[in-house]
């Protein structure tokens, strides 16, 4: 009998020993796909009426049959059958009697091994296919039929099939290496989320223990790890859909898997039916490598409960025992095993010692790495004093782009010495104690990386104070390279931002549409050239009196194309998605405000001491405070709480006035984080009319040493 | 022919078969005999290649068994406890093993069902534990392969169905020249099928004998001698062992038996009578004079 005959005799025979998985996955795909589909189509007839009941119940069908997160049920249902179908499929591996009678017949493995596999993909490939093809005709009853809805289903079904492959590749591959159900399935556990766990818990250590830990620094833990993780390439794939990457590296895995399966399938002994696990060899590698995750995260755990070396240690001690001693019995499947292989269990509770102290003592001098100047190749900084900017839109996701990310990958500086004092200034600020560190004013997390010349890419973040090295940082801030990263805004050609100027101020929005497009090309040139001149210690004292918006073309033209499939309310340059595209204009922006003026506007106008009725003003009495036994660092906002706070209120227009040029409003303050407030003072702007946002009465302070006298003499009261 | 090689066969460290050597020639009946946990399962498993020989080699016609399909058609295994796909009936079973082994006999098949009082159509799994051993040794008789390895497959056979299944090896042995191999604990079960037993303790192999050569070798003497006399005066015959009742001695001689009688009658003793030994009292010779207690190795 030639092999292929056999093959298909012996995958018919196969197919009949596998009839009772078939059924419980065509039953529940059946429940999840037409009848599913059959009652989405019926709940949206009874809820919906005239034309968006055709247009819902379309978008239904879509999701139904699409692969994502809409309709996740089906996916979920084809993960579990992957895990079922895969156990079922070499379950008789796990069983001596039937490992004897399928071993003696005279097949080779190879061909075993092919038939039981193929089993697996194509009788639940042919049964999703039908309940596909089932959920389409009732789609098609209801009169929701496309070449979109067809497509929609092709594809859906191709990338749950991929998923559903990988799933069960890993799950074979579980049961290759195990001899027991139980085994294979908590191998299959280990496999889906030991990756996911090890990465976790290595960022967490790293974001525990390192200060100058950048989290989203590439790391072959918070890069690769959580990627071997089937659970997340599904999860993912799910939320963000999948990239031609994504599915080649899924089909690759998915082969690897197989073809390590069919190794260990062809070496695996047949004695190994009934025991845990089906290789001694890989008995103390798995046990070593659950053991040591398991004690880093009872490190972790105690750590976050008590921060101290004692319950670290306690943690890691613990977890090292009961996770060696529970792997043991479930290895011998003997409870009296429970503390054998002592060795074993004293070497991992030593690794896992020595990486928790590591960490904890910065044995490798993690935080206190600066490199010399002479083994910088390149280095990028973000300063974190502009958390508002957008830097357009990741290509895979279409969320906006991480500002540290692309600050890292753009923000590159000319003057190295610079950059690495505030480094080792960095580095002073991470041994202060806290009441040292918090005395600086503007704490910032200030990330840096080095392109070495070895090649090597480091990163560290900084969280301090830039008060002490503010002459490097304003080096860095004047580079006009770094400038034009931290606000894309000023690298757009002057006429293509033009096209789409906005000025905005106190919530109304002037679209310059009846201005030439040659005088809004002036007033971007103006901003621009006075943007990049703008240094550190100028924005401690000024508030933007207005914005402008500075958008690319490809970034505006995305925005609009989002904004078109959404409600109407939407659609309008005060969307939150422009929000990072409005630059702040600083009172000392002159050019920038008289190139306004010449299309009309009057920057900074729009709030007249006329449109105020009274401004109320907040003052906390720190002594008050202290002599009711409160500390000095409580902020006003407790004082006001309390009741220690003096409110005077001004109506007379002089005292507005005043007020108003030593004061400034949250509302143009909230793009300038340098802005230095007086501390223990607030005003109330109370308006004569509503604003275009609603608003009766606006929320502002004093500028730093800026109270008006009349002020501070109500505070000496 | 099988031949093993210096077979061995360790689970972790207990060694299950110890560097056996051993030829199983075409045509006769093998009877593997040895006590529980012996090896003879083992032995088995690896002549029906499911356990791969960690030493050592054995072959069927110079050919490897283990992952040789070729081969492995040329044998049909019943363990000692053969599983059954669940809800299969006989006649499913006939039809997965008609894919494997191209000579199965079908017609035979239904034929020994019915002469068995077995249906075809009726679930394994709700036969008796007797009644499956016979669909095994149906399927294995039927497959039309070389050699059949019986594991404890008498065991748990009423002893008509044992004669049944014996003469139905018998017919096969005839007729195309079957080889069956025979694994069992109880001596009494092989006696009057085996022509060639090998004994099995503890892995190794303690002998492998034609049981023919072991009969025509072996005598039980039982005597009477002239007074003054006792065996050891006997010199000329191959005492194995001795035992006294009385007056009468029970001897155990290897050789001859026209030999021993004429040695017997030079003697004159005052009577004398060859008697038959059974297989079990072959084996507590031969065993005991390999410095073993076979009454504790099998009985």
């Amino acid at each position: 009998m030639t092999s292929r005959h056999l093959y298909f005799k012996l995958f018919q025979e196969d197919v009949k020993r596998k009839a009772w998985a078939a059924a419980l996955l065509g039953l529940t795909l059946f429940f999840s796909l037409p009848v599913a589909m059959a009652m989405v189509i019926s709940t949206i007839r009874e809820e919906y009426w005239g034309a968006e009941t055709a247009a819902k119940r379309y978008q239904n069908v879509m999701e139904i049959l699409s692969f994502g997160d809409s309709f996740p049920l089906v996916t979920m249902v084809l993960f579990c059958g992957a895990v079922v179908m895969g156990i079922a499929t070499f379950s008789y591996l796990h069983h001596k009697k039937q490992v004897d009678f399928y071993h003696s017949l005279p097949v080779k493995r190879d061909l075993q091994f092919a038939v039981h596999i193929t089993t697996g993909i194509l009788l639940p490939a042919l049964i999703y296919l039908i309940a596909v093809g089932m959920a389409v005709a009732v789609a098609a009853v209801n009169g929701i039929c496309s070449g979109e809805i067809l497509i929609a289903a092709v594809t859906g079904y191709l990338a749950n099939l991929m998923y559903y492959l990988l799933v069960y590749a890993v799950v074979v591959l579980a049961v290759m290496m195990t001899g027991t159900m139980i085994a294979s399935l908590l191998g299959t556990a280990v496999f889906f989320w030991y990756f996911l766990g090890l990465s976790a818990v290595i960022t967490a250590f790293c974001s525990t223990w390192l200060d100058a830990y950048y989290y989203n620094s590439p790391s072959i833990w918070n890069r690769v790890l959580y990627k071997l993780s089937p659970v997340w390439a599904v999860l993912s794939a799910m939320s963000d859909g999948i990239t031609p990457k994504m599915a080649v590296g899924s089909l690759a895995a998915t082969v690897l898997l197989l073809a390590a399966s069919f190794l260990l399938y062809q070496r695996r002994p047949s004695e190994a039916a009934g025991k845990t696990m089906a290789f001694p060899i890989s008995m103390p590698i798995i046990k070593v490598l659950l053991v040591i995750l398991f004690g880093m995260t009872g490190a972790l755990f105690f750590s976050s409960v008590k921060d101290s070396l004692g319950w670290m240690v306690f943690g890691a001690v613990t977890g090292v025992v009961i996770s060696h001693c529970v792997i043991e019995v479930i290895y011998h499947a003997d409870f009296k095993k429970l503390f054998c292989h002592e060795k074993v269990m004293a070497l991992c509770m030593t690794t896992t010692l020595l990486i928790c102290l590591s960490f904890y003592f910065d044995l490798f001098r993690f935080d206190t790495y600066v490199p010399e100047a002479d083994q910088v190749k390149a280095a990028a900084i973000d300063f974190d004093q502009d958390w508002w900017v957008a830097y357009g839109f990741d290509e895979g996701s279409g969320v906006n782009r991480n500002s540290t990310e692309y600050l890292m990958e753009h923000g590159t500086v000319q003057n190295i010495p610079a950059l690495l004092e505030i480094a080792r200034e960095g580095v002073r600020q991470i041994n202060l104690d806290d009441e040292n560190r918090y005395g600086y004013d503007n704490i910032s997390s200030i990330t840096i990386r080095y392109t070495l010349k070895s090649g090597r890419k480091v990163y560290r973040l900084y969280r301090m104070s830039l008060e002490p090295v503010m002459e490097s940082a304003e080096i860095l801030y004047g580079e006009p390279e770094l400038k034009k990263a931290i606000y894309p805004g000023l690298a757009i050609n002057a006429e293509e931002a033009a096209e789409h100027l906005v000025y905005t101020e106190n919530g109304a929005f002037n679209h310059l549409s009846n201005i030439s497009l040659e005088q809004r090309r002036q007033v971007v040139e103006a901003y621009q050239e006075e943007m990049m001149d703008m240094s550190f210690t100028r924005r401690k004292s000024e508030c933007p009196v207005g914005e402008l918006l500075l958008i690319s073309n490809e970034d505006f033209e995305k925005i609009q194309s989002w904004q078109d499939d959404w409600t109407y309310q939407y659609r309008t340059y005060a969307s939150g998605y422009f929000n990072g595209y409005y630059y702040p204009i600083y009172p000392s922006f002159t050019r920038t405000i008289a190139a306004l003026k010449e299309c009309g506007i009057e920057a900074g106008s729009l709030l007249t001491p006329d449109q105020i009725s009274g401004i109320q003003v907040h003052i906390y009495h720190q002594e008050l405070a202290q002599a009711s036994g409160d500390s000095a660092e409580e902020t006003t906002a407790e004082g006001f709480q309390s009741g220690k706070v003096v409110t005077i209120t001004c109506t007379e227009p002089d005292q507005i006035e005043e007020i108003l040029r030593a004061g400034y409003l949250y509302h143009y303050g909230n793009k300038n984080s340098l802005l230095q407030r007086e501390a223990g003072y607030e005003i109330d702007v109370i308006l004569k009319n509503e604003t275009i946002d609603g608003d009766t009465n606006l929320q502002g302070s004093f500028f730093k040493g800026q109270v008006p006298a009349f002020v501070l003499e109500e505070k000496g009261r | 022919m099988i031949k093993a090689e210096n077979l061995t066969k360790r689970f972790d460290d207990i060694i299950a078969v110890d560097h056996i050597t051993a030829e199983i020639k075409e045509g006769c009946v093998f009877g593997l005999i040895g006590t529980n946990g012996s090896g003879k399962s083992t032995f088995l498993r690896m002549a029906s290649g499911i356990l791969k020989p960690d030493e050592g080699s054995i072959t069927i016609d110079g050919e490897q068994i283990w992952e040789n399909p070729k081969i492995k058609g040329r044998f049909f295994y019943i363990s000692d406890d053969q599983y059954f796909f669940s809800n299969g009936t006989p006649q499913e079973l006939m039809q997965f093993y008609r894919c494997l082994y191209p000579a199965f006999d079908e017609k035979r098949f239904y034929h020994l069902l019915d002469s068995f009082g077995l249906k075809k159509d009726r679930k394994i799994n709700t036969f008796s534990k007797g009644m499956k051993k016979q669909v095994s040794v149906i399927c294995g008789i039927c497959a039309g392969t070389d050699y059949i390895f019986c594991d404890e497959t008498f065991d748990g056979l009423d002893p008509v169905m044992r004669q049944t299944v014996k003469s139905l090896f018998a017919n096969d042995m005839a007729e195309r020249n079957l080889t069956p191999i025979i694994a069992s604990h109880n001596l009494r079960e092989l006696e009057d099928i085996c022509d060639h037993v090998g004994l099995l303790h503890r892995g190794g192999i303690l002998l492998s004998k034609d049981l023919d050569d072991m009969k025509l070798n072996l005598h039980k003497l039982q005597c009477v001698l002239q007074p003054g006399m006792t065996p050891e005066h006997l010199v000329a015959l191959d005492i194995v062992k001795t035992e006294q009742t009385g007056s009468i001695y029970t001897l155990t001689v290897r050789g001859n038996q026209e030999d021993i009688m004429a040695w017997m009658a030079s003697y004159q003793p005052v009577f004398y009578e060859l008697i038959p030994l059974s297989l079990e009292e072959i084996f507590i010779s031969e065993t005991e004079v390999a410095g073993y207690d076979v009454k504790a190795l099998i009985l």
